[in-house]
């Protein structure tokens, strides 16, 4: 068939030329965005690898593993990395309790003023910068902050610790990472539609049974993604733990901080990449829980 | 004894009126047809039933006990719904298990159950099966036993059927019959396919707009359509005005085209206006010289066992003729004499008229 006896429906794919190859549009679509994100990732591990194994040498110790024995050999180095897993979990399970009732409550809004002022209650402390956050919630949590005058007025209690310790970084960072917690699981609710909980009422289940059986279940991809996210985000907050933590509470990110302070630019890799595989670690396991429920599902 | 009743039930969204006045009582072990179009209501009044909706004003009765303030999880009937809504994340045996699970049931017995009613649908075997693994039909096997199998004293079904193609749709009627005899269990079938509720029902009710127009079984809902809208809804019809002529001993005569109908006259009198409806396979063709009308093929439809005109008379109206295709059909333009019996025609009430769908 010639192009000048195309059918005007066929003239697209008679005529090429006058569109870009299928990969250079893919290209043009993902290359910034490539550029930008994967470059640096990679340029990125590639330099931490170097650093690690010592390759420039640049404390006469040697190029090999000496680097990451003496990460592994200190059991300070370990205590840290706990604390940072510890205080991530801890706020990932905290976050995705708190966001999966404010997603289910503003799933059923139904002004839309009332909905557009929750949004901006949910994402205001994505609007504050960081270090003022931290510094809020210093205020508000120190021994003669808001919060414990306000208990002690009410219960006269002495003050109670909130600050310069796990509590406080963890009341913090929940507060920044709710609103990507709650996110995904609205996103998730907004998918199931509401005949399933219709027909589990009508099969005879009470309210309770309705979420625990069906509801949790079928919302459960969106918890996983919102415990993906502020697990990698928790794990490797630097601020809101330097602040709230006063020093006293110290996570892998502080650690890796004060090596480049102290250009010990090899230990300060061993303990970034380490971090990194934790975290990579979690989010395998949790992307595997996915994929069972998705597949108990489908096959 | 009757299973279902509602009284006075209306249902008011907002401003609309969408139930008004439904009375309706379904005895026990019958299948019962709620008929009519989309968005008359018909959805609305089962999820009444079912408890998904309060009567705005009205009372819902199962089995004696007024419901309105019974919770959806405490009724005892069971819903099968228009879209379905099996469970996304639970295998075949699970879905229809989750209802005896609910009730705590011995695994044992639960396991028994749940094998007892997928023999029913004709599902042995599929029970590890996940539902998006399965066709429509089956979803839709699985869904009925789903909610049968929790023994309800009522299952209501939302146009179970509407989503599947015609040969399915026609298996699946007769299957649906032969549980519902199996089980004897109340059917409360709502659907918008006439030809469905004529040939599955032992009664139907046809709503419109709201309202409940008759209430019968199919014979008296062809036969004795009480509304224009029932007789151009359940089959079809020629709707005819005619003014009596005169009454005479319980019959009041009037003629159409100048040929003579009769109907039985209880309150009616000689110069009133009566509707009729007369059914096209009521209208002969005759030998040509016979009594009554000569008429026009305007349009004919061959279809298969009968045929059916578009015919026009002298005077410009147009009827339709139905007959067995037992000769050469006419044509187009070829004209024939038709007429019908006296007693032909049926009195009806006029309400609206049901749009031609097919
Ligand atoms: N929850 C609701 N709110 C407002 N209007 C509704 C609601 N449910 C149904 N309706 C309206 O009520 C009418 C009847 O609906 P429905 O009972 O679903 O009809 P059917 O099942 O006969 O098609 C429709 O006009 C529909 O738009
Ligand atoms: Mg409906």
């Amino acid at each position: 068939m010639s192009g000048a006896t195309a059918t005007p429906l066929a003239a697209p794919l008679a005529a090429p030329g006058r569109v870009l190859p299928r990969w250079v549009r893919l290209a043009l679509l993902i290359g910034p965005g490539f550029f930008l994100i994967v470059l640096p990732f990679f340029g990125a591990m590639v330099m931490l690898g170097t650093y690690s194994l010592n390759l420039r040498d640049a404390n006469g110790m040697g190029m090999g593993l000496s680097l990451w024995m003496d990460f592994a050999s200190d059991g300070f180095n370990w205590s840290v990395l706990w604390n940072s897993v510890r205080i991530a979990g801890i706020s990932t399970i905290l976050s995705v309790a708190l966001a999966y009732p404010v997603a289910a409550a503003l799933l059923r809004v139904r002004s839309r003023a009332f909905l557009a002022f929750a949004y901006i209650a949910l994402f205001s402390p994505l609007l504050m910068s960081m270090v003022s956050r931290a510094y809020g919630w210093l205020l508000l949590l120190s021994d003669n902050g808001f919060v414990n005058q306000t208990l002690g007025l009410l219960f006269g209690i002495d003050p109670i610790r909130l600050v310069f310790n796990e509590t406080g970084v963890i009341i913090a960072i929940v507060h920044v990472v709710l609103p990507y917690a709650v996110l995904p699981i609205l996103n998730t609710m907004t998918q199931v539609p509401p005949v399933y909980r219709e027909a589990a009422l009508d099969l005879g289940a009470s309210g309770w049974t309705v979420f625990r059986r069906v509801t949790l279940p079928l919302t459960l991809p969106g918890v996983i993604v919102a415990a993906e996210i502020i697990f990698a985000l928790s794990a490797s907050a630097f601020v809101t733990p330097s602040l709230l933590g006063g020093g006293r509470v110290l996570t892998l990110s502080q650690l890796v901080y004060e090596n480049i302070g102290m250009i010990e630019w090899g230990m300060a890799a061993v303990q970034a990449i380490v971090l990194l595989v934790t975290a990579l670690a979690v989010l395998f396991v949790l992307e595997r829980v996915n994929r069972a429920t998705h597949a108990a599902r489908e096959s | 004894m009757a299973d279902i009743v509602l009284s006075a039930v209306d249902k008011i969204f907002g401003s609309d009126r969408v139930v008004s006045n439904v009375d309706l009582t379904v005895e026990n072990g019958e299948f019962f047809s709620l008929l009519g179009p989309s968005g008359c209501g018909k959805t609305t009044t089962l999820r009444m039933i079912a408890g998904l909706e309060t009567p705005t004003s009205g009372d819902v009765t199962i089995r004696g006990q007024r419901m309105n303030d019974v919770p959806i999880n405490k009724r005892p009937t069971n819903l099968v719904f228009q879209k379905m809504a099996l469970f996304p994340h639970l295998d075949v045996f699970e879905n229809v298990a989750f209802g005896l699970r609910l009730k705590r049931l011995p695994g044992a017995e639960i396991k028994r159950k749940v094998g007892d009613i997928l023999d029913v649908v004709s599902l042995t075997g599929f029970e590890k099966r996940a539902v998006s693994q399965l066709s429509g039909g089956q979803q839709q096997r699985v869904a009925i036993a789903r909610a049968l199998v929790n023994e309800p004293a009522v299952l209501l079904l939302d146009e179970p059927l509407g989503a599947l193609d015609l040969k399915l749709q026609l298996h699946l009627q007769r299957e649906l019959r032969r549980i519902q005899k199996a089980t004897g269990t109340t059917f409360i079938y709502v659907t918008h396919n006439q030809a469905e509720a004529l040939s599955m029902s032992d009664r139907l009710a046809v709503m419109n707009g709201g309202k409940i127009e008759q209430i019968g079984t199919p014979a008296e809902m062809y036969l004795r359509p009480a509304t224009s809208f029932v007789a151009s809804f359940i089959g079809r019809t020629n709707l005819i005005e005619a003014r009596i002529d005169n009454v005479t001993s319980g019959a009041a005569h009037l003629s159409h085209e100048g040929l003579p109908l009769s109907v039985p006259a209880e309150e009616l009198g000689a110069g009133e206006t009566v509707m009729l409806s007369l059914r096209p396979e009521r209208i002969e063709i005759r030998a040509p010289g016979a009594e009554g009308i000569d008429a026009t093929v305007t349009e004919a439809e061959f279809m298969g066992s009968t045929v059916l005109y578009r015919m026009k008379t002298a005077s410009d109206r147009t009827l339709i003729v139905q007959t067995l295709a037992d000769r050469a059909p006419l044509r187009d333009g070829e004209s024939a004499r038709i007429g019908w019996a006296p007693d032909a025609a049926v009195q009806i009430r006029q309400t609206s008229v049901a749009e031609d769908i097919e």
